[in-house]
């Protein structure tokens, strides 16, 4: 009985550090003074105008300053306003340019969730223009990109507690994770170019100013793409992209072993059990539609699959290290096989298959 | 950046075609065991490329046809030149007409790259490791 209540105990403090952290009593943004950054999306209603419903997803800022606002893009151009209650941002309706036109936009109001963390707010527009006269409207629908209320003297949102994958930082690793992708790119080119000199399949004059070319290339975004993760690491050590992304690097520069090794990245990255899954999965439904695959490659019916999959398992040891037997991605067949293919893979193919799960995964 | 591309796709398919023909022309074939040990013409070709000799070898085996090769400059390539029928249109699509490449040197080859489908991949490039890399994922 008491050891039960210790573990209850035990896990809620695990537990509480990281889950988001909104205020429990009613917030009033009308008296706070510093910039939020908020995820926010776009719902826009085109079909009077023989468009689509259009859906997007921004990172917005908005400037709070004590008793007004500014909202910045979400489709119109920013837009200031003033609060009309603790939680209510009142904009005025203003005509704003839309080529070859201009829309005028109706007042709107932005309701603020009491707990700090979302907002909505909905706006009609009426578009005018030598292609033709059309209304439509355009609903927002905000999440603090935080999981924090912030602190009341803060000139800029800092989460107080690591968060587990920091949704504030999507940003920051999709502007990293392009680079690596542009480094692992010439790092791949290299390769091939070094090879194929190598087996005589291309001459040297042809072959020596590619790598050079990628070398200097190599030298001059790495020193960046390292800088950019260790910012992130630095905010959010375990974070899932940034530690499978910097994995992925060291792989690529033949440094394997130790923390600031694949093996040590690898592992942080799999720690991160549930998102690897998503990530495992979503690649397979990927590869499944790029190769028109009729479904899922099974050791039952393929007679390929059933030899990897042996010799998956009895080849475990990669530059001398067993990796059944590094820390994590043992305990279920998703980051097993995530493993195996983080580790199997070249560079820039896992990077190319990671752009498309952050892109999934990291906007939901 | 368009003009360089084009030079080693040039290169690369002109490489590819000339191990395809030479595949169809091989004086060595072999059909060899599952994933493991060597058969008899593997094994043979493990030691010449250790030796870094030129050597090439179209192994048969159940799940297909590979073409292997190595050269003087230590360099062994693995092709796949056909997969066995009964395999899904998308998987041949995936790895027909693949290849990698394996840089060592002389007295290092590592054999687990003739016997074994993911052994030793991590010091190879190409598109046949990224399709079984891809295939890797859907393991359990």
């Amino acid at each position: 009985m008491i050891r039960g209540a210790l573990c209850i105990v035990i896990l809620f403090a695990l537990i509480v550090p990281v889950v988001a952290d909104y205020s429990s009593q009613p917030w009033s943004w009308n008296t706070y003074t510093g910039t939020v950054t908020w995820w926010v999306t776009v719902t826009e209603d085109q079909s009077a105008c023989s468009g689509p419903v259009l859906t997007n997803r921004y990172s917005v800022p908005i400037q709070f300053n004590a008793g007004s606002a500014v909202m910045g893009d979400v489709g119109h151009g920013s837009a200031g306003g003033t609060f009309t209650s603790e939680n209510i941002l009142h904009i005025d309706g203003r005509t704003v340019a839309d080529p070859p036109g201009e829309s005028a936009l109706s007042p709107y109001d932005v309701q603020f969730s009491p707990d700090c963390s979302a907002f909505t707010a909905k706006y009609t527009w009426a578009y005018t223009g030598s292609d033709g006269n059309c209304e439509g409207s355009t609903s927002l629908s905000g999440k603090i990109a935080s999981d924090s209320c912030p602190s009341s003297s803060a000139a800029t949102l800092i989460p107080t507690v690591a968060p587990a994958s920091g949704e504030y930082l999507t940003s920051e690793i999709a502007s990293a994770h392009e680079d690596l992708t542009t480094d692992l790119g010439s790092r791949l080119d290299r390769d091939v170019v070094t090879s194929m000199l190598n087996n005589g399949w291309i001459r040297k004059d042809t072959a020596d100013p590619i790598i050079a070319g990628d070398t200097a290339t190599i030298h001059a975004i790495e020193p960046k793409v390292e800088g950019e993760y260790q910012a992130i690491l630095a905010k959010d050590p375990t974070n899932f992209w940034a530690n499978s992304d910097m994995a992925e690097l060291r792989k690529s520069q033949g440094i394997w072993d130790g923390s600031d090794g694949y093996f040590g990245y690898m592992d942080k990255a799999l720690s991160n059990t549930n998102i690897a899954a998503d990530t495992a999965k979503t690649i397979r439904d990927n590869i499944v539609a790029q190769y028109n695959l009729a479904q899922w490659p099974d050791p039952s019916d393929s007679a390929f699959m059933d030899r990897l999959e042996r010799d998956v398992h009895s080849d475990q040891d990669v530059h001398g290290t067993n990796i059944q037997s590094t820390s994590t991605g043992t305990s279920s067949s998703d980051t097993l096989s995530l493993k195996e293919f983080l580790t199997f893979g070249s560079g820039k193919s896992v990077a190319d298959a990671f752009t498309d799960a952050f892109k999934k995964l990291a906007y939901q | 950046m368009r003009k360089k591309q084009l030079i080693i796709s040039a290169v690369f398919l002109s490489g590819l075609f000339l191990l395809l023909l030479a595949a169809g022309c091989s004086s060595n074939t072999g059909a060899s065991p599952a994933s493991g040990n060597p058969g008899p013409e593997q094994a043979a070709f493990i030691a010449a490329a250790n030796d870094c000799k030129d050597m090439n070898l179209t192994d048969n085996e159940d799940i297909g046809t590979f073409y292997l090769t190595s050269s003087q400059g230590c360099v062994f390539t693995k092709t796949l030149v056909h997969l066995n029928d009964g395999e899904m249109q998308g998987m041949k699509t995936m790895l027909e007409g693949t290849n990698m490449t394996c840089s060592y040197t002389q007295g290092n080859f590592d054999s687990r790259w003739v016997t074994s489908l993911v052994g030793g991949m991590e010091y190879c490039n190409g598109d046949l490791k990224d399709a079984i890399a891809k295939l890797t994922i859907f393991t359990t």
